[in-house]
């Protein structure tokens, strides 16, 4: 069982600057209210659980980009071959994605219990691209140290 | 799961990335092999085997905690 579906390596870069500026959008558009002008946009009504089939209204999409990109650049980072993919950085791959799924629940689960309100809505922000984000550190940490040997 | 790899390597001189090199791996797979950190599939036990020109069990072997 050698391959699975992975993009070429020389996804990496383009993904990891993607997620960059996703995260950096993200941010801003969270905690900064950054919005840009250019991508308020008229929306179909129905797709923001409005009444009227056509008509629209008006919705600024910056935050939408943001996520768009975070969810981009994870996935173009997370399935884009290493430099040497054989059967060892697979079986961490797996590995991996199994530690990430854990311990993104664990934490939630403690989240859940320990925050409110408002706060909690940046926890289930953040939980959005926390697994591909604790695959990734988990994942390049491991090959890393192996690296290092 | 043990295994006597790194004295076969050592019996014919070769470092880790020369023999993951001609083995088609990468050398931290070696690497991982030999400490004990990984345990190879079959395909790879049987390109090892064919390279140093001896049977799989006499490659690797079972331990106890393996039962």
């Amino acid at each position: 069982m050698k391959t699975t579906i992975l993009l070429p390596h020389r996804f990496k870069t383009p993904g990891a600057l993607v997620l960059l500026s996703g995260l950096v959008l993200g941010v801003l558009a969270i905690f900064g209210n950054l919005e840009f002008d250019f991508l308020d946009v008229p929306l179909p009504k129905f797709l923001k659980q409005e009444q009227g089939l056509f008509s629209t209204t008006n919705n600024n999409l910056t935050d939408e980009l943001a996520l768009g990109l975070c969810i981009a650049g994870c996935l173009l980072l997370m399935f884009s071959r290493e430099k040497v993919e054989d059967e060892f950085v697979q079986h961490q791959r797996l590995l991996s994605l199994q530690w990430a799924v854990l311990v993104n629940y664990v934490i939630l689960f403690i989240a859940n219990w320990l925050v409110y309100d408002t706060n909690f809505f940046y926890v289930m922000t953040f939980n959005l691209i926390a697994i591909p984000l604790f695959f990734l550190l988990r994942f390049h940490w491991i090959l890393w140290r192996s690296n290092q040997n | 799961m043990k295994n006597t790899i790194h004295v076969e390597r050592a019996i014919r001189n070769l470092t880790q990335a020369d023999l993951a090199e001609r083995i088609g791996v990468s050398r931290q797979t070696i690497h991982a092999i030999e400490s004990g950190k990984y345990v190879p599939s079959t395909v790879l036990a049987l390109k090892l085997s064919r390279l140093f020109g001896k049977p799989v069990n006499e490659l690797f072997q079972l331990e106890e905690q393996d039962e």
